[in-house]
C-alpha cells in the first residue's frame, strides 16, 4: 500500500469518482436520504387521499398540476405514487441505502483493510445505482407518469400501455433502472463478498467478525444469487413490451382489441420476480439486523449474546429465504400442494429470528444501557421486528393467507418488519457512525426527540392497519368509498393520515441536524462510544487507506464489553490476550 | 411552482438551520453538551422506553377490544370455521411472544439503564438456554405448520364429490366482474379471447352449440344456500383478484389460465341481514389484485338465498344464445347450430388453429 492521504486529491477524484469505500459509503447515503425524502413524501400525498377521501389540497395541484386537477389525486396516479413509494424505498433506500452505505463503510473498516478489494468496481456500482435513481426520478416526467402497476410490476398490467398510463414510457424506464440497479447490486456484492474473504487482518477469523460483517456478508451472497433472476425477469419483461414475444402473456383481449400474444404466463414472472423478492427481503433486513448487533453490544456494554447461535441464525435465514418465494403466491393458481411445501420453509424461518430476538434481550439483561440515540432506533428495531415478525406467522400459512392476501393486513406486516424496522436499523447505523463518516457529532437531543416521534407515530400509522386487513380491506384502492362495509374506518384513515403525516415531517429534523453536524457539529473523539471493532482505532479524519500505520492485528473477537479485571469496560480487538486469557467467542 | 413557493422553501430551510444553530448556542451557555449521553439521559430514556413498551401493549389490547366489532363477522361458508379457528389459534400463539418480549424489552430497558456504579454482567452464551429457546419456538411452529396444512388441505381439496357440485364461471375485467352459468344442459360452453366484443362479455363461442344456453351476467351472482360450488375464474385482459372476504375465499383470475375455488355458502344473505341486524347487508366479491385505475370499483353483487329462490332467479335470465334475434350475431340460427356436423366444426376449429400459428 502507498502513502495515502497526504497528498492533496483533487476535487474531481476526491468527492465525486472516488474510490475510497468512505466516499462511496456516504454517496450512497446522501442520495438514499435525497431519494428517502421523495418517497416519504409521495406516501404523505397519498396517505392524504386515503384519509380524505376526496377532498380538496390546493397543495396536490400546486405539486402534481393535471395528475391532481382540482387538488384531488387522478386513481391512475395514485397507483403510480403508490408504485414509486415502494420502489424507491425497496431498491433505493433499502437495497441501495442500506447495504451501499453500510458495507461500504463498515466493511473494510471492520474486517481491517484499506480499502474494498477493487476500488473501481466499487465506485461503478456507485454510479450504476445513480442512474438507476436519475431513471427513476425522470419517469416522474414523462408522459403517461411512472410505473403504475405496483412495485411488484406484474405483467399484463405493466406489459400493456393500454392497460394503465403507467406503463408507457414509464415503465420501460423502470425496467431499464432496474437493470442498472441490478449491475449496481451485483458489481457490489462481488466486491463485498471478495473482501471480507479475503482482505481480513492478521488474526481476524471468520469467528471473530463482527455480526454487522457477517449479516452484510450475507446479505452480499443472496443478492448475487437472486439478484440475476430478476435481471432475467426483467428482460423477458422488456422483451414482451418492446419486441412482441410472449414470456408472461396469453389470451387478451384489452381496449377493444385482442393481442396476439399467446402461450406465455404471469405466473412465471411472479416465480421470477419472487425468487429475488423473498431473499430481497433479508437483503433489507440482514444488514439493519447486523448493525443493531453492534449497536446493541456496545450501548449495553456488554457481548453480544450467543455469538455463534446469531452467525448460525443469519447463516439459516439467508438460506431458507430462497426456498419460501412461493408463499407470496398461494392464491395465484399454483399448484396448492406446492403452496403447501411453502408454508412449511416460511414458518420455520421464525425459529432463526425468534433465537435473534431472544439474544438481543439476552444482551439487555444485567447490561448497563447507554440510550444513545442510535441505541434508542436499535431497541424500536427490536421491538418493531417482534411485532412485524409475529404477523408473519399468520401471512405465511397458506390457509390464513386466502382471506388476508393483498389486504392491509399485509400492509401492516411488511411496512414493520422490514420497512420501518429497516429504517430503524439505519438510523441506528447513521447515529452510531456519523463520528467515523464525517468526524464529527449528531446533535443527541434532536435525535432523541427524533426517535421517540418516529417511533410512536409508526406504531399509530401501522398497527391499526391490521385491524383493516382482517376486515377484508384491500390494499392499493384509491377509494374505500365502493364499500359501505369498509367506511367504519373512515375515523382510523385520518389518524393514520395523522400520524404519517407527522412522522415525515419530523424526519427533517433529522436530515437537519444530519447536515447541520457533518458542518458544524462538535469535532469527535477517535472512539466515542467506546467500541470495540476496528474502524474506533482509525484516527478521526482517516484518509484513504484507513490507518496512517500499519494495519492493527487482530487478537479476539469484537465482543470483549465490560471483561471482568480489565481496566476499562471494553476491550478494542487488536489488545493482545493476557497470559491464559481465554478470547471471549470461543470458550 | 412559483418563485415565491421555492423563496418560501429555502428561507425555511435557512429558518431551520438557524434554530438549530440558536438552539446549541444556547446549550453550550448552559453548560450541557448536547453531544454527551448523560446519566439524566439514560435514566429517562430508560423510564420512557418501559413505559412506552406498557403504553404500546395497552394500546394494542384497547384496539384488540376495540376495533373487534370491526373485523368479520363469522364465516358464510362451510370451510370458514376452519381458517377462522386456525386464525384464532395462530393469534393467541404469536399473541404470547409478542407481549413477553415487549414486556421483557421495556423492563430491561428501564431496569438496567446506564448509571454510575452499575457494571455489566460479563456473559457471553449459556448453550442450555440457547437450546430451550431454540426447542420451544421448533416445537410450537411445527405443531403450527402441521395445523395449518390440515387447514389448508381440507379447504383447497374439499371431500364433496364433483358431481355434487354446481360451477359457475366468474370472469374478471377491467373493470367490471362477469357471471356464467352453464344452463340446462350443465356445461359451460366453449369460449376464445378472441370473441369478447359487443354483448358477448365472456368471449363465448357461437360455435360450441354448448355454450348457447349459458347464462351471461354483469356484476351480479347468485348462489344456491348450501350447495357446493366450483367457481372457474378466468380474466379477459389483466390479472384481477376474485376476493369474497365474508366466505374466507380468494383466487386470481390470471389471463390465459383458468383457476377455481371450491366452496360451500352457508348463510343466506337474509341470514346476514338478521345476524348483523343490518337491512342493507350485502356480500360483494371485490378486486383484490391491482388491475389499473379503476381497480378499487371492481365489485360485484353475491346473493346467496334459498335454492328456490336461486332456481327461480335463474329461470327468469335470458339465456347467451336464443336464435337469430339475438344480437351476438352469428350466421346460423339455433336449429341450424345445432345441425352442424362435426365435419364442420373441426374445419372452424382448424381455422382458428391456422390462425393461431399464423401469430
Amino acid at each position: 500500500m502507498g502513502d495515502h492521504g497526504h497528498h492533496k486529491e483533487p476535487f474531481i477524484t476526491k468527492y465525486v469518482f472516488s474510490q475510497d469505500h468512505k466516499m462511496i459509503s456516504k454517496q450512497f447515503l446522501i442520495t438514499a436520504i435525497i431519494m428517502a425524502v421523495i418517497a416519504m413524501m409521495m406516501s404523505v400525498f397519498f396517505r392524504l387521499q386515503l384519509g380524505f377521501d376526496g377532498d380538496k389540497f390546493p397543495i396536490l395541484a400546486t405539486v402534481f398540476g393535471d395528475w391532481a386537477p382540482d387538488g384531488v389525486l387522478d386513481p391512475g396516479f395514485y397507483l403510480a405514487l403508490v408504485t414509486m413509494h415502494g420502489t424507491i424505498l425497496v431498491f433505493s433506500v433499502l437495497t441501495g441505502g442500506l447495504s451501499g452505505t453500510f458495507a461500504n463503510l463498515l466493511i473494510p473498516l471492520q474486517v481491517g483493510a484499506r480499502d474494498m478489494a477493487s476500488g473501481f468496481l466499487n465506485m461503478l456500482s456507485y454510479w450504476f445505482f445513480l442512474i438507476f435513481n436519475i431513471f427513476m426520478i425522470v419517469s416522474l416526467f414523462v408522459e403517461g407518469g411512472p410505473a403504475s402497476g405496483g412495485w411488484t410490476v406484474y405483467p399484463p398490467l405493466s406489459a400493456l400501455p393500454q392497460a394503465i398510463p403507467g406503463s408507457g414510457l414509464g415503465m420501460t424506464l423502470w425496467l431499464v433502472g432496474m437493470a442498472m440497479f441490478i449491475v449496481s447490486a451485483l458489481l457490489a456484492g462481488l466486491n463485498y463478498i471478495v473482501t471480507v474473504i479475503n482482505l481480513r487482518t492478521k488474526g481476524m477469523t471468520m469467528f471473530r467478525l463482527p455480526l454487522s460483517i457477517w449479516a452484510l456478508f450475507v446479505t452480499a451472497i443472496l443478492g448475487v444469487l437472486s439478484f440475476p433472476v430478476l435481471l432475467a425477469a426483467a428482460l423477458l419483461l422488456i422483451f414482451d413490451r418492446s419486441f412482441g414475444t410472449s414470456f408472461f402473456l396469453s389470451d387478451i383481449h384489452i381496449g377493444g382489441e385482442a393481442l396476439n400474444y399467446m402461450g406465455g404466463s404471469p405466473i412465471l414472472y411472479e416465480h421470477l420476480f419472487w425468487f429475488l423478492g423473498h431473499p430481497e427481503v433479508y437483503i433489507i433486513l440482514l444488514p439493519a439486523l447486523g448493525i443493531i448487533s453492534e449497536v446493541i453490544a456496545t450501548n449495553a456494554r456488554k457481548p453480544i449474546f450467543g455469538y455463534r447461535m446469531m452467525v448460525a441464525s443469519i447463516l439459516f435465514i439467508g438460506f431458507l429465504s430462497f426456498i419460501v418465494w412461493g408463499h407470496h403466491m398461494f392464491i395465484t393458481g399454483m399448484n396448492p400442494f406446492l403452496g403447501s411445501v411453502f408454508v412449511a420453509t416460511t414458518l420455520v424461518v421464525a425459529i432463526p429470528s425468534a433465537i435473534k430476538v431472544f439474544n438481543y434481550l439476552a444482551t439487555l439483561w444485567k447490561a448497563n444501557i447507554r440510550f444513545s440515540p442510535a441505541m434508542l432506533f436499535a431497541i424500536g428495531m427490536v421491538s418493531l421486528f417482534i411485532t412485524g415478525g409475529v404477523t408473519g406467522i399468520i401471512l405465511g400459512d397458506s390457509a390464513l393467507d386466502i382471506n388476508i392476501h393483498d389486504t392491509y393486513f399485509v400492509v401492516a406486516h411488511f411496512h414493520i418488519v422490514m420497512g420501518a424496522s429497516a429504517i430503524f436499523g439505519m438510523f441506528a447505523g447513521i447515529y452510531h457512525w456519523f463520528p467515523k463518516m464525517y468526524g464529527r457529532m449528531m446533535n443527541n437531543k434532536l435525535g432523541y426527540i427524533h426517535f421517540w416521534v418516529t417511533v410512536v407515530c409508526v406504531y399509530g400509522v401501522f398497527f391499526p392497519m391490521h385491524f383493516q386487513g382482517l376486515a377484508g380491506m384491500p390494499r392499493r384502492y384509491y377509494s374505500n368509498s365502493f364499500f359501505e362495509q369498509f367506511s367504519i374506518f373512515d375515523e382510523m384513515n385520518v389518524w393514520i393520515t395523522v400520524f404519517a403525516t407527522l412522522s415525515s415531517f419530523v424526519q427533517f429534523l433529522f436530515i437537519g441536524n444530519f447536515f447541520y453536524s457533518i458542518f458544524r457539529g462538535k469535532k469527535a473523539v477517535e472512539n466515542p462510544w467506546g467500541s470495540n471493532t476496528l474502524e474506533w482505532t482509525t484516527p478521526v479524519n482517516l484518509g484513504h487507506g484507513n490507518w496512517p500505520g500499519p494495519i492493527p492485528e487482530v487478537h479476539r473477537w469484537a465482543y470483549d464489553y465490560s471483561k471482568p479485571g480489565k481496566k476499562e469496560d471494553f476491550v478494542s480487538q487488536n489488545v493482545p490476550l493476557e497470559e491464559g486469557e481465554l478470547d471471549g467467542g470461543e470458550h | 411552482m412559483g418563485v415565491l413557493h421555492y423563496i418560501v422553501i429555502i428561507l425555511g430551510l435557512l429558518a431551520g438551520w438557524k434554530v438549530i444553530r440558536v438552539y446549541e448556542l444556547s446549550e453550550e451557555l448552559r453548560g450541557s453538551d448536547t453531544e454527551e449521553v448523560t446519566t439524566t439521559d439514560n435514566r429517562w430514556n430508560g423510564i420512557l422506553m418501559l413505559v412506552m413498551m406498557l403504553a404500546f401493549l395497552a394500546m394494542a389490547v384497547y384496539e384488540v377490544f376495540t376495533y373487534q366489532q370491526f373485523l368479520l363477522p363469522p364465516a358464510s361458508s362451510a370451510h370458514g370455521p376452519e381458517i377462522d379457528q386456525l386464525l384464532f389459534v395462530s393469534f393467541v400463539i404469536i399473541g404470547i411472544p409478542f407481549v413477553a418480549c415487549h414486556l421483557v424489552l421495556g423492563w430491561f430497558a428501564f431496569a438496567y439503564f446506564m448509571k454510575d456504579g452499575r457494571e455489566a454482567y460479563y456473559i457471553s452464551h449459556n448453550n442450555r438456554l440457547e437450546f430451550i429457546w431454540t426447542a420451544i419456538p421448533t416445537v410450537v411452529l411445527f405443531a403450527l405448520i402441521f395445523y395449518g396444512l390440515a387447514v389448508w388441505d381440507s379447504v383447497i381439496a374439499p371431500t364433496q364429490k364433483e358431481e355434487d357440485t354446481m360451477v359457475v364461471e366468474v370472469l374478471g375485467k377491467q373493470f367490471q366482474w362477469v357471471a356464467r352459468y352453464p344452463g340446462d344442459d350443465g356445461e359451460l360452453g366453449g369460449v376464445n379471447y378472441r370473441l369478447f366484443e359487443g354483448t358477448n362479455s365472456m368471449g363465448l363461442d357461437v360455435e360450441d352449440t354448448s355454450a348457447h344456453d349459458d347464462i351471461v351476467i354483469l356484476g351480479e351472482m347468485h348462489l344456491p344456500v348450501n350447495k357446493t360450488v366450483r367457481i372457474q375464474f378466468r380474466s379477459q385482459d389483466v390479472i384481477h383478484s376474485a376476493y369474497l372476504p365474508h366466505f374466507r375465499v380468494q383466487m386470481n383470475c390470471v389471463p390465459g389460465m383458468s383457476t377455481s375455488f371450491k366452496f360451500t355458502p352457508v348463510k343466506t344473505t337474509e341470514d346476514m341481514r338478521e345476524e348483523l341486524s343490518n337491512e342493507t347487508f350485502d356480500y360483494y366479491l371485490l378486486c383484490n389484485k391491482i388491475c389499473g385505475a379503476a381497480h378499487y370499483t371492481m365489485k360485484m353483487l353475491v346473493v346467496v338465498e334459498p335454492e328456490e329462490d336461486y332456481n327461480k332467479w335463474l329461470g327468469e335470465q335470458k339465456v347467451f344464445y336464443a336464435g337469430e334475434e339475438s344480437n351476438i350475431a352469428p350466421v346460423e340460427t339455433l336449429a341450424e347450430a345445432e345441425d352442424i356436423s362435426g365435419e364442420e366444426e373441426s374445419t372452424d376449429e382448424e381455422s382458428v388453429e391456422a390462425e393461431k400459428t399464423k401469430i
